[in-house]
């Protein structure tokens, strides 16, 4: 109960801070690439382009989402004089943490939910078809952006403002990058062949929820990649959570 | 209603103890003033009862609970030296949040939180606050869950002197109302004016502890110049 209570008080600030308007600039976006789509000369693509540009737009945005509405959910609570008197009269550390974090994913889930919205409207209207390999793509946003802000949480609790968006931008872009990990000891060559071919299993690969060209070209993708990426989300928003918490725990407030 | 034991206390970055060996047991029922100079130990103390920070040694207990257990967080109130705000919120909203988190009734019951809230707009977001209805707000919060201690931290700082009877006055009205008071403050007038019990510290050691009836202005006006020029 207290844990939704301050959950629902954030995402009242977030929405009050604005939130909402960045789904403006996300029509927008979404406006030029219908038009750029329309100008495009190859009218049998025309709307797996839409997708592909729409799907790009998603992901963009739900990074964008995480980090407007997580970075700051510590340091609004610190400013306003609120963390100090929550955590020592009215819930414990543990029961702040989840709260703050439910707060913001729920505020980005709105989000995610408008421009998803605004992407099926779209489609429909314009170009009159709505395939249901759409709503794979937006089941596997909500996981990327469930673990984005964990991710984002933890990098602004653990860190300064600067090291944490330092912090965050580097595991991102090596969350990009660690599936060539398995192909590491092909290329380069290394003693311990199985262990670094299986070590990106381990490292936080958000190339896992880049499937949209499989999406758009029509290849089933089955039931258990999505059952295995909704664990996987799970697993490390799970853990970022965790640390935030044990890290909360041992702050002293000066 | 607060005993401290063999506290041992330092920051992390800090090289020198603040508190060692640090003993005091207050009674309840009670309003304790915590005076010092600055620097003296007041808030670290008040942010140990409070657990926002853990002692390295030692032992807190309040109102026969450990510090920071939910059973306690169920019958205190905090009020911090800056107002608690949610300037997205009105009054309404505000006092519901943390009636709901304290699991109290959402109607304001209490006389003197009512009396402190007669005069502002629910409609009116925080953001457009005055600081004095700020302050009246957040003393009206204190008594949503009928707190049987009452921790205030500096509740006067920064305020004009207007201002500052009206804390005055919103003390004592919690006084009335038999709440048990622990107030940090290094205002002498103010701690004269309100205390039953005055708790002189520096540099984390007690000084002095003393019945408000057993002392008055100039005594505690001479610890207080004594503490001066042993700084200097």
């Amino acid at each position: 109960m207290k844990i939704w209570q301050l959950a629902k008080v954030t995402i009242f600030e977030n929405i009050a801070a604005r939130m909402l308007l960045s789904n403006i600039f996300f029509l927008i976006c979404l406006l030029v690439l219908v038009a750029f789509v329309q100008d495009s000369k190859e009218e049998f693509n025309r709307y797996k382009l839409f997708l592909d540009g729409s799907f790009s737009l998603i992901m963009f945005f739900n990074l964008f989402f995480a980090m407007m509405t997580s970075f700051s959910l510590l340091e609004s609570d610190r400013v306003n004089h609120r963390i100090t008197v929550l955590i020592s009269t009215y819930m414990n550390r543990d029961q702040y943490i989840f709260g703050k974090f439910l707060g913001g994913f729920f505020s980005s889930m709105i989000n995610l939910v408008i421009i998803c919205i605004l992407v099926s409207i779209t489609s429909l209207l314009i170009f009159n078809q709505h395939p249901n390999y759409i709503i794979y793509n937006y089941f596997v946003s909500v996981l990327e952006l469930m673990m984005f802000v964990s991710l984002v949480f933890f990098c602004s609790l653990a860190f300064s403002r600067f090291m944490g968006v330092m912090s965050f931008l580097f595991i991102f872009i090596l969350g990009h990058f660690t599936y060539y990990i398995k192909y590491y000891t092909r290329v380069v060559g290394t003693g311990y062949p199985e262990l670094v071919e299986n070590l990106y299993l381990l490292l936080p690969n958000f190339e896992y929820f880049g499937i949209k060209n499989q999406l758009i070209a029509g290849k089933l993708i089955p039931p258990s990649y999505f059952v295995a990426l909704l664990l996987f989300s799970l697993a490390w928003s799970t853990l970022f959570l965790l640390v935030s918490q044990i890290i909360f725990s041992r702050k002293s407030f000066q | 209603m607060i005993n401290i034991e063999s506290l041992y206390f330092c920051y992390e970055d800090a090289e020198t103890t603040l508190f060692d060996n640090l003993n005091l047991v207050i009674e309840a029922n009670k309003t304790l003033v915590l005076l010092g100079p600055n620097g003296a130990g007041k808030t670290s103390l008040l942010r140990l009862l409070l657990n926002l920070s853990k002692p390295q040694l030692g032992k807190i207990q309040i109102l026969g609970f450990p510090s920071g257990s939910e059973e306690l967080q169920r019958q205190i109130a905090f009020l911090s030296e800056q107002p608690t705000r949610y300037d997205f919120l009105n009054l309404s909203q505000y006092l519901k949040f943390f009636a709901t988190m304290n699991q109290a009734s959402v109607e304001v019951e209490n006389p003197q939180a009512k009396d402190l809230i007669a005069n502002i707009d629910p409609s009116i977001p925080m953001k457009n606050y005055s600081k004095g209805m700020m302050q009246r707000l957040n003393f009206a919060r204190l008594l949503l869950n009928d707190p049987q201690l009452i921790f205030l931290d500096e509740p006067s700082t920064g305020l004009d002197p207007i201002g500052h009877l009206k804390i005055e006055e919103m003390v004592k009205g919690l006084k009335q109302q038999n709440k048990s008071i622990f107030l940090n403050t290094h205002n002498l007038d103010f701690a004269l004016n309100v205390a039953d019990e005055i708790v002189i510290m520096n540099r984390g050691k007690i000084i002095l502890q003393v019945d408000r009836g057993d002392t008055n202005r100039k005594a505690l006006q001479e610890v207080f110049l004594n503490l001066e020029s042993e700084r200097s």
